[in-house]
This record gives structure tokens, sequence and C-alpha cells, in this order.
């Protein structure tokens, strides 16, 4: 079983490799001149580390987490892309420490090829486009707050296979964009991934920044499910705040919604201390399927979920204290039939781009 | 699924790809719109990066955020501070100076 692993780490490692490589050649091919930015893309190594300690009464989880992207243009029609993910998690729990976790994981390794201005074919393992969440939010640099809502467990994956993608203007003021994707099974180490098949699509207001969309997601073979889900996101231009909400239903897996503000200090003064703190709140609700398929049959590509309906609170804050650079901490009730829990978050989150 | 697949997604696409045939009389997508319209839905600040750079990542970008052509390529000038007109070309730089304070 070592094999399949060990051959998804060389492609990411190749690509890594490759990319001051290629970096090099294209800086000869295309010297700086006048017009340099009318050079050709040049390959990038981006990512972020994340160090995030969690808090509850009696335990302490620490989670280092490291995340280089790797972009390899290829002209300006071709692209590959890659975004490995590895984290640690150690637990102090019952006076000791226990024992430490590594998670890594390939959360895409695909090539885009820009076939039409409104038409992308992305084959490899992608990320799975259901709602918001997994695409736009899942770097921990990009997301308002570092925990994730209850619904990204039942979609947070990838998947092996094929993609056609896009965006159009309807009119001047209204763009539809798309997304519907096949996935094969595969039991590959890092590679995991269900088969599943499924779409996205939305419609955005451009001028008032309100984009509303509408996933759906079948998964099939063993832990056999659909999933249908709307979001919607609105960036207020008056005030800074960002609203953004997601809700997603399931038969076999229950229905959850979350909903998030976040507002920017911004227009309260010019202190620094002001102008680069944001204030995030999020509610969010999961309630068990009715059915008595249990969630613990499920694919294994999927997380777990409460097993019971759960109300959960998040409030926090982020400084940024350089574009690159920001630290964050939240506080999390988390309410349940059976149990009430509570949770204080606190980290550091640091940007990369290279060169 | 079946079902839902012809009823949503086809109809989508067959409207994307039948407004796409007529997007050369479309209007010119404005830098400094499509870079508050876009960017700004899940990036609070964008630092700066080398021109060259910036194309890759908007390679990247227009996937992951589902961008028109037409809007990648206006964000991207907005971004390299590209444009016409030397007036508006600094316009853009104050500007993007102006943002990248306010949501920092």
């Amino acid at each position: 079983m070592s094999y399949p692993c060990r051959s998804s780490c060389t492609v990411f490692l190749f690509l890594v490799l490759l990319t001051p490589i290629a970096s090099t050649l294209h800086a000869q091919a295309l010297p700086d001149a006048p017009g340099a930015a009318e050079g050709s893309p040049i390959p990038v190594i981006t990512g972020f580390m994340s160090y995030q300690t969690n808090l509850s009464p009696g335990t302490v989880d620490l989670n280092p987490e490291f995340d280089p992207t790797v972009l390899l243009p290829i002209g300006s029609k071709l692209l590959i892309q890659s975004e490995f993910d590895m984290s640690l998690d150690v637990t102090h729990d019952s006076g000791r420490w226990g024992p430490a976790y590594v998670d890594k994981s390939i959360e895409y390794l695909q090539a885009d090829y820009f076939a039409h201005p409104n038409l992308t074919l992305v084959v490899g393992r992608y990320m799975i486009p259901f709602g918001i969440y997994r695409e736009r939010m899942h770097p921990l640099w990009i997301r308002d707050l570092q925990a994730e809502p209850i619904s990204f467990t039942l979609n947070a994956t990838s998947g092996n296979g094929a993609m056609l993608r896009g965006a159009a203007h309807l009119t001047p003021s209204v763009n539809v964009t798309y997304a519907g994707y096949y996935s094969a099974a595969s039991t590959l180490k890092l590679m995991e991934a269900d088969r599943q098949g499924g779409f996205r699509g939305s419609v955005l207001l451009p001028n008032r920044r309100i984009e509303v969309g509408v996933s759906y997601n079948r998964t099939m073979g063993s832990g056999a499910h659909s999933m249908l889900g709307a979001d919607f996101t609105w960036n207020l231009k008056r005030i800074p705040l960002d609203i953004r909400s997601e809700t997603l239903f399931s038969k076999e897996a229950g229905n959850t919604y979350w909903v998030e503000g976040a507002y920017r200090l911004s227009k309260l003064g010019t202190n620094p201390l002001l102008r680069n703190t944001q204030l995030v709140f999020r509610q969010e609700q999961y309630w068990m399927p009715s059915t008595s398929t249990s969630t613990s049959t499920m694919s294994g590509t999927m997380g777990s979920l409460p097993d019971t309906n759960t109300k959960r609170s998040t409030a926090g804050m982020t400084y940024y204290l350089n574009p690159n650079l920001r630290l964050n901490a939240a506080y999390q009730g988390n309410y349940a039939t059976s149990e009430n829990s509570h949770t204080w978050n606190m980290g550091l989150t640091y940007r990369f781009a290279i060169p | 699924m079946k079902r839902v697949f012809y009823v949503g997604f086809l109809p989508l696409l067959s409207a994307c790809l039948a407004q796409a045939a007529d997007h050369k009389t479309h209007q010119a997508v404005d830098p400094d719109d499509a870079y508050k319209n876009n960017c700004m839905r899940c990036h609070a600040a964008l630092p700066e990066y080398s021109p060259r750079m910036n194309k890759t990542i908007m390679m990247h970008m227009r996937v992951a955020a589902n961008l028109p052509a037409d809007e990648a390529q206006a964000i991207l000038e907005y971004l390299n501070g590209e444009s016409s007109g030397s007036d508006l070309k600094s316009g853009i730089k104050q500007d993007k100076q102006a943002n990248q304070q306010q949501h920092q």
C-alpha cells in the first residue's frame, strides 16, 4: 500500500523541484526589458504556514499546518497546479500528551486548460465545487474563522476525474458561473476519492457584490448519498461587512446551515489597531438525518458528524500584522442535545509566495 | 441524478456558451470594478507581486473563483497597474494602495 503514496508524493515533489528550474528557464528566455510586464507567466510556489491552539476544559490541542501550493503555467492556456496539505494534531488530555497524528493529503493536483474565455477544462485531482467553503474558504489564510463549519465535514472532499467550469456575463450587471464534474473512486493513499458527480451554478451581481449559488452532489458506491446545497455571499459596499451563508440538505447525512458576518473596523478610525482588525461571528446548526441510515456507514473520505442535533456559535477576531501575517482568536460554544462544550482558539498564520 | 443534471447544469452551460458566442460585443470590464467586485469577495488584503507572478496567480484565480477571461484580464491590469492612459495607471495605483490600507 505504500507504493501509491510514494507515487503521489513523488509527483508533488517533482512539481516543487521543477518550479525553480522552470522559473530560471523562463527568466533566461525572457530577460527583463521594457514591457517585461508583457512577459509570460512564471512558476510560483505559494501557500501558508499556520499554528493554532485550541483550549477546552481539561484539553489542549496544538495544530501546526503547512500547505504549499505549486503553480506551473505552460504558456498562457495551460496551468498545472497542486496543493499539498500537512498538519499535525497533538492533544494534551487527562494530564498527559497524547499521540501526535500527522494528517497529509493532496488537496488538488490538476491541469487546467483554458479552452474558451468562458470555459475551462480541469483534469486530475480537484476540490469538489460544492458550496463556497471548500473551494474558496478552505485555506486557513483566507477564512475569517479558523474553526470549520459542521457542513465542511460533508463536503471537504476532492475528486479524481474531470470537470468543466467557467463563467459568463448574462447581462452587463449579471454573471453566471457553472462547474460540472465526475470523479472516479480511488483508494490511493493521499489521493482517496469517492465515485461521485455533481454541479454548482451561481448567479453573481457584480455591482451589488451579491452571489447566490446552488450545488448538487451524488456520491455513489457503498455509502451512497445525495446532497443539495445553497450558498449566499454579500460584500456590502457602504460598510465593510461580509456576509456569507451555506445550507446543505441530505436525506442520508442530515441538514445543516451556517451564517457568518465579518466586520472590518477600518471605518471606525485611522488607528492602525482598528484599521487592521476584523470581528467575526458565525451561527450554525445541524439536524441529524431522520432516516435510520447511520452516517458512520457513509463514505470513507467523509469526516465525522455530530452524533446529535447541534447548535454552534463562534465569535472571533483577526488582526493583520501585515498583508502576509495575521493573528486570530475565537470562542466557540457547542450546544448539543446531550452535552455542551466550549472551546477557545488562538493562532498565527503566515502566507508566502516565491519567487 | 440525471434529471437534476439535465434540469440544472445543462441549461446553465448552454446559456453561458450561447452568451459566449456574443462576448465580443460585451462592454470592456473596468479593472477597478473587476478587482473590487471579485477579489474582495474572499480576500481582505492582497500583497503586491511582480507582473509575471500576477499573471500566474490570475490563471490560478480564474479557475478557483470561476472568472470569465475578460474579468481575469481586467483584474490583472489592475494588479499590474497597467492601462492605456498614464493618468488612469497612476490613479489605479493610488486606489490600490488605499484599498489595501483600508482592508488590512
